[in-house]
């Protein structure tokens, strides 16, 4: 891990309170694999705390950002520019840890909302196992729906909002039971609801992956602010990525 | 002896920068990042008798300049801290101040015992002033009886010197500085945190997991300043000063103040190099501030 001023890219908004940002620098050279993250200061007094975002995808000495406005920080994030830096800590977490044990498997990602943003290079990078697979992607309406043609590109999505503006009318659970049980590899990211309900759903599964998420401060496994539920594990260190079967929810 | 040098009872610092307890662990994270013999010491996480395991979820939030925390005191235990925290940390060429935390007297004497004579650790830092567990902690911090009835007793079984942590969750810091001075106490470490609370605007409960939790950073930085100022002025023994410090210039303004040394806490959870960057920027805000050395700003202060 390193910190960083990283340069700005791109920093757009691709759909209602959704942006995304491209960053420049070392730090992605030391990415070791999807479900990584990065840990971002505002150049503001009064905002100390860095925020803890989940890398969507990174190649060579890029990476790239997804982050919904959910305060001042993010709000403070939105306004920066193209040119400008950005302190970064990185690249900090456990991630999805693949291997050739997927050749030709049936796989299943889940991604609720902002969630659904580091399960892109998972998509990605299952793409050389030839896997079978499925995407779920949850929205509470169609403004907020992003990167559907991209995750369409790599498997086969099933997408699902709230109010039914777009795609199946219904929660991601509704999608889940839609599609059954019958997969060899989940892999879940979103709200803390939905983690529950793919470890209930699927808890005869040995492969089940949850990205997990906890307000953080350092970030680095040194101030203990980030535990699972059951205190055992911190989530910036031991995880954020960990085996539905480990973890406490 | 050098610009930045200081010396107090137990601890000879090659500069008086040290992280606080309980922002830096026990070095193993910061140490990859750094080399920890930069630091004039380190104060490291609390240790209890028995592994805590800490306070349920959400543990940290921000607020203006500043974040709560109610950790817990989540730490291994003595034994395994002994075994192979303490050890790690002693690899490095810097100062070890253990901090001490119990939910009993007796937790804390017998901590202190078992420490007397472990030749890694420098100084302990009595930690009676933590505001987020049930027990102990800060009740013994409150009470000036309590607080001095406590040094005495871990005085009168450990040889190491002393350095009682203050909270600053009382009507009258000077009153308890000066019981645990009379009580023994080879030094005051102030301030500790500020009880304190945010509440979630969507669910309309308090956002720790705790509900309460210690105000630190920026924020508190001009109340650790006034108290170090009233205590220093009221106590002959030494203070290590804490409370917001992010920079050379709050630490030149926390000796100022009355402090001999200077710990930052928060700073390192959102800047992990603050510590090296403050030591180095130290010597060049001395010359443009006139300073000849640390010792010499620490003696020409509390003429008033």
């Amino acid at each position: 891990m390193l910190v960083e001023m990283m340069q700005i890219m791109s920093n757009e908004r691709i759909a209602k309170g959704t942006y995304e940002m491209v960053l420049a620098g070392e730090i992605p050279h030391l990415i070791e694999e999807s479900g990584q993250f990065i840990h971002i200061k505002l150049n503001d007094e009064s905002l100390p705390l860095r925020r803890p975002i989940s890398i969507a995808a990174y190649h060579e000495n890029e990476l790239r950002i997804l982050y919904k406005l959910v305060g001042k920080g993010t709000e403070k994030l939105s306004e920066l520019k193209k040119g400008d830096s950005l302190d970064v800590l990185g690249p900090l977490g456990n991630g999805f840890k693949l291997d050739n044990h997927l050749e030709n498997k049936k796989v299943l990602l889940v991604g609720a909302g902002i969630g659904i943003a580091p399960l892109y290079q998972l998509a990605c990078d299952l793409q050389k196992y030839q896997v079978d697979l499925d995407i779920i992607m949850s929205f509470k309406s169609k403004d907020e729906v992003y990167y559907l043609e991209e995750f369409k590109k790599l498997g086969n999505v099933y997408l699902s909002t709230d109010d039914g503006t777009c795609g199946k009318r219904g929660y991601c659970k509704d999608v889940i039971e839609d599609l059954g049980s019958d997969y060899d590899y989940v892999y879940a990211c979103g709200p803390l609801i939905v983690l529950k309900f793919v470890k209930e759903y699927f808890v005869d599964l040995d492969h089940v992956y949850l990205s997990l998420e906890q307000r953080m401060a350092c970030g680095m496994g040194a101030c203990y602010a980030c535990d699972t539920k059951d205190k055992k594990k911190r989530i910036c260190k031991d995880g954020p990525v960990f085996n539905g079967k480990e973890v406490s929810l | 002896m050098s610009r930045l040098a200081v010396k107090l009872p137990g601890l000879d610092l090659k500069n008086p920068i040290m992280p606080a307890s309980g922002c830096f662990g026990f070095g193993e994270e910061f140490a990859e990042l750094y080399d920890l013999s930069l630091l004039g010491g380190v104060i490291a996480k609390a240790v209890t008798l028995d592994e805590r395991v800490g306070n349920p979820l959400p543990r940290v939030c921000e607020t203006s300049s500043g974040m709560l925390n109610a950790i817990g005191l989540k730490n291994p235990g003595f034994e395994e801290i002994v075994r192979e925290k303490y050890p790690f940390l002693s690899q490095f060429d810097t100062a070890i101040i253990a901090n001490v935390a119990g939910s009993s007297e007796d937790e804390y004497v017998e901590i202190c015992k078992r420490l007397s004579d472990n030749e890694m650790i420098d100084a302990i830092e009595l930690n009676i002033s933590c505001p987020n567990v049930d027990q102990g902690g800060m009740a013994f911090g409150t009470d000036p009886i309590v607080a001095a009835r406590l040094t005495a007793k871990v005085k009168a079984v450990c040889t190491k010197p002393i350095y009682v942590k203050l909270t600053p969750n009382v009507s009258d810091i000077v009153e308890i500085a000066k019981a645990v001075e009379e009580a023994g106490a080879d030094g005051i470490s102030m301030i500790n945190t500020l009880t304190a609370m945010r509440i979630d605007l969507h669910t309309r409960k308090p956002i720790l997991g705790n509900k309460t939790g210690g105000l630190s950073g920026a924020a508190i930085f001009p109340l650790a300043i006034r108290m170090i100022y009233e205590v220093s002025r009221n106590v002959k023994i030494p203070i290590i000063g804490m409370g917001g410090v992010s920079s050379a210039d709050d630490a030149l303004e926390m000796i100022m103040a009355g402090a001999s040394a200077v710990a930052v806490g928060t700073a390192n959870l959102y800047d992990p190099y603050i510590c090296p960057k403050i030591i180095e920027e130290l010597p060049k805000r001395m010359d443009e501030l006139g300073i000849e050395s640390i010792e010499s700003l620490i003696k020409g202060g509390k003429h008033d």
